[in-house]
């Protein structure tokens, strides 16, 4: 259950956080 | 071993910011993940040794993390990452994805077979770490602590120059906030491993 749970905060939540940093520069995030 | 894995996917992602982040981690536990559904199925199983605490089990993933069946998952993983974000990518993405094997076989008892299926009955490869709890939690400590500030320099660096980028302290203080829950969820996994959580 919790490894689920890992896959999917780091997936989701850290790509997403991610993907912010470049996006707050103008950059295209595919 | 799973924030050893998450830990690698830091790293590569702090070389690599071309890669989306995203894909790293999911790539990095592909194994385990497709894994899941087979455990399920009854395909693969898993049997508990000891007390079944931290890496106190003997995991018959005999298609998943065979040598050859996780080498096949990762250059498919690799040629879908290639078709979409170019070639270099998806080198990295198939190298992300079959590192998780290389990790497991330094941790993992010997039940990891070569074919798929274990076919031909030939010898099962594990170096057993998971023996020593101490020197695998170290391991994952280690990984964290390089994957973690590995990945916090570098979204740093994204953020570019005050004097160069207008937006410059709204991108620092998204980066800060993307290292500081990537570091949370880092220990939060190991912590959660380690005590047997879920």
């Amino acid at each position: 259950m919790s490894f689920i749970l890992f896959v999917l905060l780091f997936t989701v939540l850290c790509g997403w956080l991610d993907a912010r940093i470049d996006v707050s520069q103008g950059k295209d995030v595919k | 071993m799973f924030a050893g894995h998450f830990a690698v996917a830091a790293a590569v992602k702090a070389k690599n910011p071309q890669v989306p982040l995203w894909s790293l981690m999911l790539g990095t536990q592909l194994l385990d993940v497709i894994f899941v559904p087979l455990f399920v199925s009854g395909v693969e199983t898993m049997e508990t040794v000891g007390s079944a605490g931290y890496g106190e089990a003997v995991i018959h993933a005999d298609y998943t993390h065979s040598l050859m069946g996780a080498l096949l998952i990762a250059i498919v993983a690799g040629i879908l990452a290639g078709y979409r974000w170019g070639r270099r990518a998806g080198y990295i993405l198939a190298s992300v994805v079959f590192s998780h094997w290389i990790l497991d076989l330094v941790v993992h008892r010997r039940d990891l077979p070569i074919l798929p299926g274990n076919l031909g009955d030939l010898p099962l490869l594990g170096f057993g770490l998971w023996q020593w709890p101490a020197a695998s939690i170290a391991l994952e400590v280690l990984l964290i602590l390089i994957g973690g500030s590995l990945y916090f320099r570098s979204s740093l660096a994204r953020a570019g120059r005050a004097d160069l980028n207008p937006g410059y302290h709204q991108t620092k203080g998204r980066a800060i906030m993307a290292s500081c829950v990537m570091a949370a969820l880092l220990v939060l996994s190991l912590v959660t491993d380690t005590l047997g959580i879920g």
